[in-house]
């Protein structure tokens, strides 16, 4: 039997990417284009400040700057004093604080606070929204009313900190394969996108993957079962809504390539706003797909179909095998995703500690170490011991 | 529906619109072993009228839609005071018959924790036990970071027929499974008795060990050891793991070894085997464990260990006390667009760390709605609801214990409970809730060294003091949210928390730090008196 050659079948689950497009994926290349059609953002291009330096001190851990120190005068939607509660009486502790100064962003996140009331702030490609238990979430997640609140969230996330170092062009073929490996040199071009906060129902936020310029998948994003998107009618609704606006907003629009990701929010009366774009790598999570299953619909959906015209839309009455894109969604309050005894990002809530343990890669190491600490005073009886040097 | 949203104490309907009868629980008299209060409990008024609810994918009931007014008051049956599933009505004048209440009252959850390497066939066993597959989470840009909380549920019965012969007389099914399917075994046309729920927690997961770490509490009734019987004995981790089972706390009575893979070797080796495990674990906690021979593939002797579950003892709670849950999940099930009229309450999931919760019942979720000001000043306003729906995986409720993972349905405004919006905080009866801190005090003993990881460098191990101004990330109890340090006096820290947070004089604390990318524990506190509480409005009666 003839092997069929797929078109430009993807030999591979993963497509090689540029760091191109990787860098399209970012707000500041992409806003301007659909500013029509995603919610309002400013881009505060931190190089450009000339609060690089600084910044990356903050956030980005270097071995001596661990632990979490705001900047000065980042408290309060207004500069101003510093707030009389920051400024409580020291004890004899000699350990001195280590000092920030971002006068320039402090203002530049402050604007954009006065202008939206409220943000959302992501870091190059990444929302720190694992860190989004930090801040009282009466409004929403992530909601930012002050540049402390931003910088804290940034600080303590670990998403963000994945758009810092070397791990951002992941999955690129490097153009310069020069390029060196050393930690802040590699640091990309810093951009804080602040977007106007606004209030989101989880239930209408889908993920859509386009491979080879082919909308394969659409799923949930949200981890929850939700009733109102199980009809066959509500699909149908969401897959063409998606597919719809791909091909008039999107498809021709973005300057990604041909392999991409894209969030969307479903507003009311069915019209998308784009919320993200992301890269068609292993690091964007599939969430109910798996990158191997994509791959395999791809190929699927045309195996059969030899003719060279074979748009999507316009199939014929012979049902192909495999119809893209792919609509997914928790089909039961049993799935496990639905079914979880944890929050979303639990495992970025609690100390690497407790990972490395549960991995069971060191418990003897840690039985050890967790006696000890029950020795120094963690297992709550009042014996002082002499911790103190 | 901007209105409504914006008003915590805005009301939704429930999903028969009207008004939800308390359930009348004596939890005085709730134990494990009360038979007179479980056949009492078990006439309480029926309010779901499908049967075991597999058709009730919602974790809200989904009826609202029907124009079908509720159904008529009716007996229902209780197979336990946790998971209370309806029946149709047919079974129930046999199914409450005196001595088939005594039955039910071992029908109680336990929790078991699977512990083994993985390729020693974990996931297979809980398949063959419970028919569940369980799955790993990943976890957005750290997957090689794996969730182990593939829960799976299980339903243990035991057959009528008491010429039935053990251990073919002990069954398990998936947890939808009705209360009395008929026995399996040729020729017994007898019918068999739920006894036991299990739930299986694939461990040591993260939530056991903060729970068991944090605060001592005993989360495992039993557990599972799984050794592969085609490797020798004893396999590297096979120390690790019973290292595991000292931390966790089990019981050592209430341990099994399983010996799996015996479709791969021949008899003697087996035996070889077992004894090459026996004298292992001698003198370690699973010193006194039975060691069972299964295939996990062929589903060989899977009844033995089913026997075994059906022998752990229920845990023993105190009833009587405060009811209180720790809330890890929260969302809104509405179809968007939904008018005030069709909106369905807020959904809280989490653990109940001690009391009872009814249907009916009226609760308050501390802190509740948070707002800060311009000036940066917090507001708490506690969210008071009745509970309208009780879910334990699919099994609708008529009250809750501890043990497991309950989906309470309230008629908070469902915006609210959004994305996990509720994270950490605190249900209990109105009134009996924990107060509100926007800053504690606490005696920190820091760690001289970060525990266990791998650290390339001896000096960077090194925990560094505290400095006023640092911010860190505090556990407390259950919850968390990070605090910054406003002073230090020898070893009375004072933490401003980041969003204000329920706990107790008394209670336990971890601190943790940001290092080199990651959270990493530096040490531990007790909370004392003389915090500043946070500024409540509490909700009018």
């Amino acid at each position: 039997m003839p092997v069929p050659v797929p078109p430009a079948g993807p030999a591979v689950t993963f497509p090689t990417l540029t760091r191109e497009n990787i860098d399209a994926a970012r707000t500041s290349q992409w806003l301007d284009k659909f500013e029509d059609i995603t919610a309002n953002a400013t881009v505060i291009d931190i190089d450009a400040l000339g609060e690089r330096d600084a910044f990356l001190k903050l956030t980005a851990q270097w071995i001596e700057e661990d632990g979490i120190f705001l900047p000065e005068d980042s408290e309060g939607s207004v500069a101003g004093p510093s707030r009389p509660r920051s400024a409580s009486v020291s004890s004899t502790s000699s350990t001195s604080a280590p000092v920030y100064h971002l006068p320039k962003m402090n203002a530049a996140i402050r604007d954009a606070i006065k202008k939206y009331g409220a943000v959302f702030p992501k870091l190059n490609w990444t929302a720190p929204r694992d860190a989004a238990f930090l801040l009282p979430q009466g409004h929403g997640p992530l909601h930012c009313t002050t540049p402390a609140d931003v910088y804290l969230l940034l600080k303590s996330s670990d998403f963000t900190t994945h758009g810092l170092d070397q791990r951002a062009y992941e999955g690129a073929e490097s153009a310069d394969a020069s390029a060196p490996v050393d930690n802040f040199f590699t640091v990309p071009h810093l951009e804080l996108v602040l977007k106007a906060f606004t209030e989101m129902n989880p239930s209408r936020e889908v993920r859509c993957f386009v491979r080879d310029n082919t909308l394969i998948a659409i799923e949930q994003r949200d981890a929850n079962f939700y009733e109102h998107l199980q009809t066959p009618e509500a699909q149908a609704k969401i897959v063409t809504t998606v597919r719809e606006f791909w091909e008039d907003e999107i498809r021709e629009n973005y300057d990604g390539g041909d392999h991409y990701v894209f969030d969307l929010y479903l507003g009311e009366h069915g019209t998308p706003t784009i919320v993200d774009f992301g890269a068609y790598r292993e690091s964007t999570d599939a969430v109910l797909f798996s990158y191997e299953e994509m791959q395999q619909l791809l190929e699927q959906s045309r195996e059969p179909q030899v003719n060279s015209a074979g748009e999507p839309e316009s199939a014929t009455a012979t049902p192909p095998p495999t119809r893209l894109p792919v609509l997914r969604v928790i089909d039961s309050a049993a799935h496990p995703a639905a079914n979880r005894a944890a929050p979303q990002f639990g495992t970025n809530m609690m100390p690497l500690e407790m990972l490395e343990m549960s991995e069971g890669r060191t418990l003897q190491e840690f039985t050890q170490a967790w006696e000890e600490a029950m020795r120094l005073g963690g297992g709550g009886d009042d014996n002082d011991s002499d911790d103190e040097e | 529906m901007a209105a409504a949203v914006n008003d915590p104490r805005a009301g939704f309907t429930d999903e028969s619109g009207l008004a939800i009868a308390e359930v009348e629980v004596d939890v005085t008299k709730l134990t494990a072993l009360s038979p007179e209060v479980i056949s009492k409990q078990a006439t309480v008024a029926a309010r779901f009228s499908v049967a075991n609810s597999v058709q009730h994918p919602a974790p809200v009931s989904s009826s609202s839609g029907a124009a079908a007014p509720p159904a008529p008051v009716q007996p229902s049956p209780a197979q336990s005071p946790l998971f209370v599933t309806l029946l149709p009505p047919e079974p129930l004048n046999r199914l409450l018959s005196p001595s088939r209440a005594a039955e039910l009252t071992r029908n109680f959850q336990i929790n078991i924790g699977t512990i083994g390497h993985v390729a020693h066939g974990k996931s297979s066993t809980v398949r063959a036990i419970s028919g569940v597959q369980t799955v790993r989470f990943k976890n957005e840009l750290e997957r090689n970071i794996t969730i182990k909380l593939g829960y799976a549920n299980a339903k243990i019965y035991k057959c009528q027929n008491p010429a039935c012969p053990p251990p073919t007389c002990y069954r398990s099914y998936p947890s939808s499974k009705e209360i009395n399917p008929k026995c399996e075994r040729p020729g017994c046309d007898s019918r068999m008795d739920l006894i036991r729920h299990v739930s299986f927690v694939d461990c040591p997961g993260h939530d056991i060990l903060m729970a068991t770490m944090l605060t001592g509490a005993a989360v495992m009734n039993g557990a599972l050891l799984l050794i592969a019987g085609n490797e020798s004995c004893p396999q590297p981790q096979t120390g690790e793991h019973l290292a595991a089972l000292e931390i966790i706390g089990v019981d050592p009575k209430n341990i099994v070894i399983l010996q799996n893979k015996m479709d791969l070797v021949r008899e003697s080796e087996a035996v070889d085997h077992a004894q090459q495990i026996r004298k292992f674990v001698e003198g370690s906690i699973a010193g006194q464990a039975p060691i069972i021979p299964v295939s996990a593939q062929l589903k060989f002797n899977i009844d033995a260990v089913v026997m075994a579950l059906a022998k752990i003892d229920p845990p023993k709670y105190d009833f009587s006390a405060d009811p209180r849950m720790v809330v890890i999940r929260s969302f809104d099930v509405n179809k968007p667009g939904s008018t005030v009229d069709e909106l369905k309450g807020g959904v809280a999931g989490g653990s109940i760390l001690q009391g009872v919760f009814k249907i009916g019942q009226e609760v308050e979720i501390r802190p509740g709605l948070i707002t800060r000001d311009e000036k940066g000043e917090t507001r708490c306003r506690p969210l008071r609801s009745r509970i309208v729906s009780l879910l334990a995986e699919q099994n609708h409720l008529q009250f809750a214990v501890p043990g497991g993972l309950i989906g309470v349905g309230t008629l908070v405004d469902p915006a609210l409970c959004r994305a996990d919006r509720l994270l950490g905080m605190v249900m209990s009866g109105v009134g009996q809730g924990p107060s509100i801190y926007t800053e504690i005090k606490a005696d920190v003993h820091l760690l001289r060294r970060l525990l266990g990881v791998k650290t390339d460098d001896s000096k960077k191990a090194k925990v560094s003091k505290v400095a006023v101004g640092e911010t860190l990330f505090v556990n407390i109890g259950a919850s968390q949210t990070g605090g910054r340090i406003l002073a230090i006096k020898k070893d009375e820290v004072s933490l401003a928390l980041t969003t204000p947070a329920c706990c107790e004089p008394g209670e336990k604390i971890a601190l943790s730090r940001r290092i080199d990318k990651h959270w990493r524990l530096i040490g531990w506190g007790k909370v004392k008196a003389g915090g500043v509480l946070a500024n409540v409005i509490e909700p009018e009666e």
